[in-house]
């Protein structure tokens, strides 16, 4: 049984609507896992600490757990993986930005969208994680921002001809030539990718029955079931960057999500894809691991957050021979 | 216990997307590594740096001033008697300079030579008139005394680049009467496109063995002096432009016609090149607490331009300004409002120090550390 607090059903009725709540409650059959996955990890963790303990690679004759692969298998490529689709292959800029802004109307946040898609960028991460400060409802006004954009919808076409406009008189000024030439077309060019929260995060607008529900699951689910279809109607693919996981069983868990949050929609399994982001020391022991139990979702790997507090702390607890740069 | 250097871990990334799976499909690898964080053993991390300073060296040449008044001491043997000074006057807290092994001969000189441009009674005033003995106040009256030193040091040394000091010596001589084998403009042309072997060369062809030094000039951490400034920055830029998808400029402060000769010398030999411009890595422009009108009144309030409110990692094409120093100051302004901070100060106008209040940490984590504690005792 999904709560929604206070009066937010209602406000943002364009995100919560009644196929996703429909899939929401299907998809909360995982917040019990992910619950324990976290327990886990902390415990992992500070034992580690406790102990001071190296972080090691896998036993290559276990099976990387919940999936039925074998470790020394996934290292040897013996798995089923995706195809690079169309608009992921040329990703050479990719930009990174929310869709919303803290206390916004839905007006100024659709600017944001409007500057992603016409700065040229071969990709752009709508961050729904780190870069969106978490205030009030910033995460529904994300998927709103989202959903109008993805949609083409007029209120969104009215804001991104104005940008068009604004960019292009900056651009007269500055470079001697206007910069957007076809804005409608150029509205096409950028691949969208949305960046759901980490598995450590709750959802601070729903509970289930009284519960914590996983940000993840939230994240995800408004955003595959908001636009699969707009998505796909465009030739599109439906693209996520998954934060913060930190083992192939972390993966594995994301993996049976998707596919069963597919399942529930009628797509064929790896319809969506992934990126990976690479942030963390133990993460980085499990990469062929992780790749593999993401299967037929899994595209890539992102290194370019790498997450330098967590490793200066983490070299500083592996003793004396482990040096950092202060340059 | 040593895990690898980073170098390591991009290779597991490699081999984690360049291998074939079942029916031979490869995986994508986005980003890279931050490469100017070198982690790794003591060893590793030397060698990257000095690779990385001999890339340097290479590349900016041009840009790299040298003394052409040699009869002086070195700048970094000065920029040390005067931390020495300090100390010796009473301000232990700066000692610095124990960390170099210089002889009390040179240091004798240097001090002679502070004496004698006035920087030693400076310095007696600088201390006497320093408020008090916090950190801030003792970086402050060490800086001013860096910068004076900085000045007066650049000044008696003649400090120029190579082609500008040989440039110098030729307008003397056609001055006088000389004819060259070259006109200045012909001589600046000719060493941009050379080395300093080749500019040296040159230059004694033409009877000028002149004397520059770039080593004196090199600061106690070993660095040379440069010109910096937006020539540098293009001439660094161009090298790489080859190579590069898309060109990033970021400065402290925003000033559009910098960004503007910048961009033009760039898409003069490399038109369309992708560019990119940011102050900073904030994403959300709100979130600094300025209101979109106050952002857009800013631009012309500072001579900044920026074309919208959307601050972005990467914005091909465009241009977006924040003030770094600014956000900064206001979150820690919020953390003295929250009592997380005793105290903060602003040292050389750039770093924020604060004192943290360590019982309002602790109290603040107590219902969660609680809580961990409970759950590590379940398990």
């Amino acid at each position: 049984m999904l709560q929604i607090r206070d009066d937010l059903a209602d406000k943002y009725s364009s995100v919560y609507t009644p196929e996703v709540l429909t899939t929401l409650s299907f998809m909360a059959q995982y917040n019990a896992e992910q619950k324990r996955l976290i327990n886990e990890r902390t415990q992992r963790r500070l034992a580690r600490i406790k102990s001071r303990t190296p972080i090691t690679f896998l036993d290559p004759e276990v099976e990387i757990k919940d999936t039925g692969i074998k470790v020394q298998d996934a290292r040897d490529g013996k798995f089923v993986g995706a195809v690079i689709p169309h608009d992921l292959q040329r990703q050479w800029l990719q930009g990174t930005g929310p869709a919303a802004k803290p206390n916004s109307p839905v007006k100024a946040n659709l600017r944001n969208v409007a500057y992603a898609l016409l700065s040229g960028a071969d990709g752009w991460m709508f961050d729904g994680e780190d870069a969106l400060g978490q205030v009030t409802t910033m995460s529904l006004d994300n998927q709103v921002s989202l959903k109008l954009a993805i949609a083409r919808d007029p209120l969104f076409l009215d804001v991104a001809e104005q940008v068009a406009r604004e960019m292009n008189n900056w651009a007269r000024d500055f470079f001697g030539r206007a910069i957007v030439i076809n804005w409608r077309a150029q509205l096409d060019f950028t691949t969208k990718i949305f960046r759901a929260r980490g598995l450590h995060l709750d959802d601070r607008h729903i509970r289930l029955n009284g519960e914590s529900l996983s940000a993840s699951i939230v994240d995800m689910t408004l955003y595959v079931v908001n636009n699969h279809k707009t998505l796909l109607e465009a030739g599109s693919s439906i693209v996520l960057y998954l934060p913060k996981i930190q083992t192939a069983e972390e993966a594995g868990f994301w993996n049976r999500m998707m596919t069963a949050l597919e399942g529930h929609l009628g797509l064929d399994e790896g319809t969506i894809k992934v990126y990976v982001l690479v942030e963390q020391l133990e993460q980085t022991f499990q990469l062929m691991e992780i790749r593999a139990a993401l299967g037929l979702h899994f595209v890539g790997f992102n290194t370019g957050r790498w997450r330098l507090y967590q490793q200066r702390l983490r070299c500083q607890l592996l003793g004396p021979g482990f040096h950092q740069s202060q340059h | 216990m040593t895990y690898g250097y980073i170098r390591n871990y991009e290779d597991r990334v490699r081999r984690a997307v360049n291998t074939p799976d079942a029916n031979g499909n490869y995986a994508l690898w986005q980003g890279g590594m931050e490469p100017n964080i070198p982690v790794g053993s003591t060893a590793g991390v030397a060698a990257s740096m000095k690779k990385a300073k001999a890339g340097a060296v290479r590349r900016d040449h041009h840009f790299i001033l040298g003394a052409t008044n040699t009869n002086i001491p070195n700048y970094k043997t000065a920029f040390l008697a005067i931390m020495r000074q300090f100390n010796s006057k009473g301000i232990i807290e700066i000692n610095g300079h124990l960390m170099y092994r210089i002889s009390d001969a040179a240091y004798a000189e240097a001090d002679k030579w502070l004496d004698k441009t006035g920087l030693s009674t400076e310095i007696d005033t600088t201390i006497k008139t320093m408020l008090s003995r916090s950190t801030a106040d003792i970086n402050a009256a060490l800086d001013h005394a860096a910068t004076r030193l900085l000045e007066l040091w650049q000044m008696e040394a003649s400090l120029k680049t190579y082609g500008v000091a040989v440039a110098d010596v030729m307008a003397f001589h056609i001055d006088e009467g000389t004819e060259l084998p070259m006109t200045i403009e012909e001589w600046h042309a000719f060493v941009e496109n050379s080395s300093f072997v080749e500019a040296r060369e040159q230059a004694r062809s033409m009877g000028f063995s002149i004397i520059w030094n770039c080593d004196i000039a090199r600061t106690p951490e070993g660095y040379y002096q440069v010109r910096g400034g937006i020539p540098y920055a293009i001439a660094k830029s161009l090298a790489v432009a080859p190579f590069a998808d898309i060109i990033w400029m970021e400065t402290k402060t925003a000033d559009l016609p910098d960004a503007k000769i910048f961009a033009d010398a760039i898409h003069a030999v490399y038109p369309g090149k992708m560019l990119a411009y940011n102050l900073s890595p904030s994403f959300n422009w709100d979130s600094t607490g300025m209101s979109e009108d106050k952002m857009r009144h800013r631009p012309q309030r500072r001579r900044y331009a920026r074309p919208g409110p959307l601050a972005t990692q990467a914005a091909a094409y465009r241009f977006t300004f924040q003030d770094p120093t600014e956000d900064n100051q206001r979150q820690a302004k919020g953390m003295l409002g929250l009592k997380l901070y005793d105290d903060i100060q602003t040292e050389v106008g750039q770093i924020i120090v604060a004192r943290v209040n360590a019982e309002r940490v602790k109290g603040l984590v107590k219902t969660d550390s609680d809580d961990l504690k409970k759950l590590i005792a379940k398990g």
